[in-house]
């Protein structure tokens, strides 16, 4: 039973700030802060988990997926709600009659930084269930109420078109100099999300350019899925506009690019580092996999990443934990603060891409490590025989 | 009516028939024609199984499929009209016939033996490279563009791997014959310098590698720099023995007039050759006021400049791995799938090329 539970952690939080949302002053505060205790200091405390449990009622697991999405339009429209001035929606009113709470009095109160901490609890939901769950939801390909709630939920980030190039282009190229998300060694997570937003936009664009092109169709007619995804992020400007002028534009923006660095940040932490020869099959030892238990609790088990790349057609409760892989050190928002510290995220991170190379990396792909080694200035950890390269020539000795 | 249903079948499972290998297999579940074939031990050729890669694309003949995805991301139009499917996308509704020539059935696949042998020949090819002939005690078969391994028993115990330089012909063969590059203070090099002479015995294991030509009736585009012409003279040999009807470009990668060879081999494949056959040596260090009228930089530029008609060639390339990696990366740009493109990197022919410092 529990093993069915679990998994609605994150829907009982996110209800929960749905309500506190509504509560304005520092309540708004309550989905950052939770999530901090949980997915930071509860996550170390708590340890692995390596179980690889069977289901057989998924429907449960698929009815906390795809509640995801009524739940995150609730927390954003409560906040947009806070920023107006007026009734938004009438939820003001709504709120005061299921909860006999005055939302109206309490709102009054509220300070500028009370708005940022909101702005901190509601980017962190568009990471943690909008692109967490968007990504689970956008590789079902087969399926199409499961393909537009995803993209819904990408699109809080303006970002609907990851349902293009992560499946069509990522699952791909991963680990290879033609990924976008990829995070190269030496590269620091500020220039990598920078790199990764555009080149995964643009890798986006020319997909779909190419395939309508193949129907005579133009990639910036109705047709476009980079319009429609584009329409739906405008939808989402225009309610906050309508709640709150111009305040609400901006603040939207704010949460739509603080949202999407979650998605590049974890991009970051999954990938670095790592070199696949491209055109061979991806395999467990091409992403960093993280076994910890709430990190993938929270996550609906992208943590299990090893297996996510090598079978990518796997939903989430089928990822085995893999233990053999090569292992992050830490749960998935403790890495993230690592990568925003680079000096520090080089010192614990340098040793275990040097020792991906020495245990993981096979023969071919160690032409590609002594080039991404070269080009980040990180020693090899093995030595070619010089002979081998001589004048880019290799030799059979 | 209770007669009729008396008669019904029972339920019977899809069946997938791969050609033109002839591999049969049932469908388990609903599970995908490339899963069905990856569990019952059939290499069939994957990269990302979610239909973003187009590795395990091949063509519905015969039956219906459930497809997973949209696949008009990955196939031409063309390629849609023919009845081309992603093998990781679709789960087969009735018996499927398919048409996967990267498909190899277990029963093509020659077992590796060991066979032992003698030096019948030693050719010097150009300044650094060395014809080996060996005369086998018994037979070896191969296809080639496939490989061996070679020791030299009592002396070389770490086996070295070579191309096969020529084609079979479809022949168990009793004769093999390497191109081996010479390398100042390599240990094979100086065992052939100072000791080998004809008649010294030697070893061999054979055959390896998934370097050969697949059937197709594209244009040919081949690419190899140093020894890595071996394969491909081979590859070449043998297709012009079949008398294959397909353009090739050959671009040959060399730093020096000095360093090219085997021309007249690539005469006599040129004047037997059914199509249009382009052998084009390219220079990088050449001397600039030399007498040399060929093109001159990297193989790499001279891809690219094929242009449009980069796209339709299937690629076969041999030779030293940045040559390659270049290469590979100019011609996916040019809009070739990589179940396309086929290559022998030196490296993957001797797991023992490197040494762990730690």
């Amino acid at each position: 039973m529990i093993k069915y539970m679990r998994y609605f952690t994150l829907s009982i939080l996110m209800s929960t700030a749905v309500f506190t949302m509504m509560l304005g002053g520092y309540w708004m505060l309550f989905a950052g802060a939770a999530g901090v205790l949980i997915g930071l200091g509860l996550d170390n405390v708590i340890g692995d988990d390596l179980d690889d449990p069977k289901y057989t009622h998924t429907w449960i697991l698929n009815v906390q997926l795809f509640s995801t999405l009524p739940l995150l339009l609730a927390l954003t429209l409560a906040f947009a709600w806070q920023l107006s001035s007026w009734d938004f929606l009438g939820l003001g009113a709504a709120f005061q009659f299921v909860a006999g709470i005055d939302p109206f009095a309490l709102r009054a109160e509220n300070q500028w930084y009370h708005y940022v901490m909101g702005i901190f609890s509601v980017g962190m939901m568009f990471g943690v269930a909008g692109t967490n769950v968007g990504h689970e939801l956008t590789h079902r390909t087969w399926s199409k109420p499961a393909l537009i709630v995803g993209r819904w939920l990408m699109a809080f980030t303006s970002d609907a078109s990851f349902s293009i190039e992560h499946v069509y282009g990522h699952h791909k190229n991963i680990a290879t100099r033609h990924d976008p998300a990829t995070s190269r060694r030496g590269e620091n997570v500020y220039g990598f999300a920078l790199r990764s937003t555009i080149g995964s936009y643009r890798s986006a664009w020319n997909i779909e350019k190419e395939r309508l092109a193949k129907f005579g169709y133009s990639v910036w007619g109705w047709r476009s899925q980079m319009m429609r995804g584009n329409a739906m992020t405008l939808t989402y400007f225009a309610a906050f506009a309508y709640a709150a002028g111009w305040l609400g534009v901006l603040v939207f923006a704010v949460l739509t690019v603080y949202g999407k660095l979650y998605l590049e940040f974890v991009n970051f932490v999954e990938h670095y580092g790592m070199v696949r020869v491209t055109g061979a099959p991806v395999e467990p030892r091409h992403s960093w996999n993280c076994n910890k238990r709430i990190s993938g609790i929270l996550l609906y088990n992208l943590t299990r990443h090893s297996h996510h790349h090598a079978m990518g057609e796997k939903p989430f409760w089928e990822l085995r934990a893999y233990p053999d892989t090569p292992m992050m050190p830490a749960g998935y928002l403790s890495m993230i603060i690592l990568a925003l510290i680079p000096p520090l995220w080089n010192k614990i991170m340098i040793p275990r891409v040097q020792d991906w190379d020495r245990r993981f990396a096979k023969v071919e792909e160690l032409a590609l490590i002594q080039e991404a080694n070269a080009a980040s200035g990180m020693a090899d950890s093995f030595e070619l025989k010089q002979d081998e390269y001589a004048n880019g020539q290799a030799v059979v000795a | 009516m209770l007669a009729k249903w008396l008669k019904r079948e029972p339920k019977t499972v899809p069946r997938i028939s791969i050609q033109p290998a002839g591999i049969e297999l049932d469908v388990e579940g609903k599970n995908t024609i490339l899963q069905t074939a990856l569990e019952q031990g059939v290499a069939f050729p994957h990269n990302c199984r979610v239909g973003g890669c187009g590795a395990c694309k091949c063509k519905l003949v015969e039956g219906k499929v459930k497809e997973l995805t949209d696949k008009s991301y990955l196939l031409s139009a063309e390629e849609m009209q023919q009845g081309y499917i992603l093998g990781c996308q679709a789960v087969p509704l009735s018996d499927v016939l398919i048409e996967a020539p990267n498909v190899v059935a277990e029963g093509d696949a020659v077992p590796v033996k060991k066979v032992g042998g003698k030096i019948a020949g030693l050719k010097k090819l150009n300044h650094d490279i060395i014809e080996l002939t060996i005369a086998l005690d018994d037979t070896v078969e191969y296809k080639a563009g496939q490989y061996a391994d070679v020791s030299v028993p009592g002396v070389i115990a770490e086996a070295r791997s070579y191309s096969f330089a020529m084609a079979n012909r479809g022949r168990p063969m009793k004769l093999a014959r390497f191109h081996v590059r010479l390398v100042p203070g390599g240990e094979f090099t100086e065992w052939l310098h100072n000791t080998a002479e004809t008649g010294c015995v030697v070893e061999l294991e054979a055959p390896y590698g998934d370097f050969y030509m697949r059937p197709s009736d594209a244009p040919i585009l081949c690419v190899a720099g140093g020894s890595g012409m071996a394969p491909i003279k081979a590859l070449l040999e043998q297709a012009a023995h079949e008398e294959l009807n397909r353009d090739v470009t050959y671009f040959f990668g060399a730093r020096t007039q000095a360093d090219l060879y085997a021309l007249a081999d690539m005469d006599k494949i040129a004047a037997k050759w059914r199509a249009r056959f382009e052998f084009v040596p390219v220079l990088s260090d050449e001397p600039a006021d030399s007498d040399w009228q060929g093109l001159r930089g990297f193989v790499t530029e001279h891809i690219s400049a094929l242009g449009d008609r980069l796209a339709d060639q299937h690629v076969y390339m041999c030779g030293p791995p940045p040559m390659l990696d270049a290469a590979i990366v100019v011609c996916e740009q040019g809009g070739i799938a990589s179940s396309n493109i086929h290559f022998d990197k030196f490296l993957d022919k001797s797991n023992k090329v490197f040494n762990l410092s730690a």
